[in-house]
Order: C-alpha cells, then structure tokens, then sequence
C-alpha cells in the first residue's frame, strides 16, 4: 500500500538526489507555470531544492534555519525554519516523526501509484493536502492543493536512494555581493 | 545624407495598455535588516486587481484584492482582513504600503512612462519586455526611506486580447 511503501522509504532512505518537474494551476486553470530543477535531501530536515528553469532560485536547509537564494534578484533571505518546516512539502520528504506533523491516510491507487495522503497538523501550515504517489519504495510525484485553489504537481525522475552527500551541500554559503540579512 | 537623428522623445514608453492582462513573476523586499522574496501572480481586469503572494512551490500565502468593494486580504487559517486600499493591506503583509494601484497602471501599460514619485515612493522601470505588439515593463523598482522593493515580470497572458 502507499502507506507500507512510505514507511519502507523513510526507513530505508537516509539521503536522496534527482531531479524535479513542477507545475503550478491556478485555480482560474489559465496557462500552468512550468519550472524544473534538481533536488537533494538528507534526513533530517536537511534539503537541497534548487530551481533551475525558467530562472535560477536556490532553496537550501540545514535541518533549522532555510536560505532562499534568487540571483537575479540577487539577495539571500535566510529563515529560521522551526514549526513551518514540520508540516511543509519538503518535510515529507526530508523530514522524521511524520505523525506528529501530519495526518497519514491511504490514498486510491492510479496510474501504477499507490498513493498517501497527508493534511497538516496544527493551522500554520501554507496547504491544505497533500497526495504522494510512490513506486517501488520511492516517491514518483507530489501534489500540493492550498486555501486558494492553487495546485502544484512535482514529478521526481532520475531518483537516486541513499547517494554519499556532501555535508556542504547543505549549507549556503552566499556567493560575492549577494546582500544577506536575516533572523 | 546624415543619419536621421531618433526623435526628440526617443525614450521607451511602455503600452499601449491592456484592459486585462496576468503577470506571473517574482518579488523581492528589502526593509532595514527584513529580506523577503516571494513569488506573486497579479491578474488586472477593468476595476479590479487580485495579488496573489506564493511561496517557491506555489502555495498561497496572501491574497490581495483590490475592487469596487473596497480592498481585501486572505491568508490561509485567517479570518479575511478588509481595508480601503491596497497600500494599507501592503502595509499589513509586506510592512510596507507598496503602491500596488499605480504598480497596476505601469503593470498594463496604461502608466507609459519609466519613472514616477507615488505617495513618497520613487518607481523606477528598470527593463522592459515585448509582448503581443506592447512594450511592457519587465522589472520595476521603487524605493521609499528603508523600504527597497523589486518586482520581476517572468510571464505575461492576457486571455482576450
């Protein structure tokens, strides 16, 4: 069931990599905004989200406080991860003791998935719902539906299970220039 | 013969404006040691503005109306706030009253020129981009006291124009 192969994955999946595909619909439905973009993840907490297409945005975790890079813009805000983070996307993935941050239920079977869902708990969390889709063992795609109608589909390919991460991989380090403050 | 010299008023103008149009891009918010960067959709029709504030993998985390009730804003878990204007709801998400009325004049190309002082603000257009025959604004900035405010335009529809 989605659930066996959500606990098999927390169990067996100290660290993963690979690449994601996600697309945002609005609840008007109106032209989907497509970005893609690589991500790595070590239990705990810490994550690696980092954009790609159509522009370049890095999000980086170390398990307690979130860096959130956009070059363009060229500015770094860093925030304290603490109980936002518990029930976030990324939690799900990266995260540990999901009980305490989220109700677990078996979702319908579709398109060779077994799926879970997830609803946060506690009234902080920014979505509403989550549904998981998991084969063999590994998360395939997410989808994330929110309080106004917003739905983000995140597609995992090329996954790759318990790969050897740099710890560095998860620390930000700003690059010259970039204008860095925060709590 | 000598090479037409550019008219005299050869400065880019943004426009002609659209009635309707959505923008899809990126903000970004510097206020004495607060950064901020969120991603934001804006969908302007005739009398009415919707600023929706996402996170990077699109959740909403406010919405801004703007029509002829008055102005309104929703954030998940919370009871809706209701104000006059934008600016005052601006104030209430963002610590700061963004000028978001003239920001949606200058987002449609109604508002041609590439500078202008609203309400103590100082906006700057700082690139522009084409699309469907207009030259519309790409990156705005405006700046007020402590408060440097950057809006990225990554993506333009405009349904039925």
């Amino acid at each position: 069931t989605g659930l066996d192969q959500l606990k098999n994955f927390l169990e067996t999946n100290r660290s993963a990599r690979g690449v994601f595909a996600q697309t945002v619909i609005a609840k008007s439905g109106r032209k989907p905004q497509q970005s893609a973009g690589i991500f790595a993840l070590q239990r705990p907490g810490k994550f690696r989200w980092s954009y790609e297409k159509p522009y370049k945005q890095l999000l980086v975790s170390d398990g307690n406080k979130l860096w959130s890079y956009d070059p363009e813009l060229n500015q770094v805000a860093v925030k304290k991860l603490g109980s936002a983070f518990g029930a976030s996307p990324a939690a799900l993935l990266a995260g540990q003791d999901l009980d305490k941050h989220f109700e677990l239920k078996e979702g319908i079977a579709a398109d060779g998935l077994e799926f879970v869902e997830a609803r946060p708990k506690g009234g902080d969390a920014s979505f509403e719902r989550m549904k998981i889709g998991f084969a063999a063992n590994r998360p395939m795609s997410m989808e994330i539906h929110d309080s106004f109608g917003q739905v983000t589909v995140l597609r995992f390919t090329q996954f790759e299970a318990n790969p050897v991460l740099g710890a560095g991989l998860f620390r930000f380090v700003a690059p010259a220039g970039a204008d860095v403050v925060g709590d | 013969c000598a090479e037409l010299a550019p008219p005299a008023d050869s400065s880019p103008r943004l426009g002609p404006p659209l009635a309707s149009v959505s923008a899809e891009g990126r903000i970004s918010l510097r206020q004495g040691e607060r950064r901020d960067h969120l991603r934001f959709r804006w969908e302007h029709a005739p009398g009415s503005d919707v600023v929706l504030l996402m996170s990077p993998l699109g959740q909403g985390l406010a919405e801004l109306t703007h029509d002829k009730d008055g102005a309104r804003l929703k954030q998940p878990n919370q009871a809706t706030i209701t104000a006059d204007t934008l600016p005052q709801l601006a104030q209430r998400v963002l610590g700061a009253p963004l000028p978001l009325e003239a920001m949606a004049d200058w987002l449609r190309g109604a508002r041609a020129e590439l500078s202008g002082e609203v309400d103590g603000w100082r906006v700057v257009i700082s690139d522009t981009s084409a699309f469907r025959q207009r030259r519309l604004l790409r990156v705005l900035e405006a700046h007020r006291e402590d408060v440097d405010f950057k809006l990225v335009v990554d993506d333009w529809d405009a349904p039925n124009e």
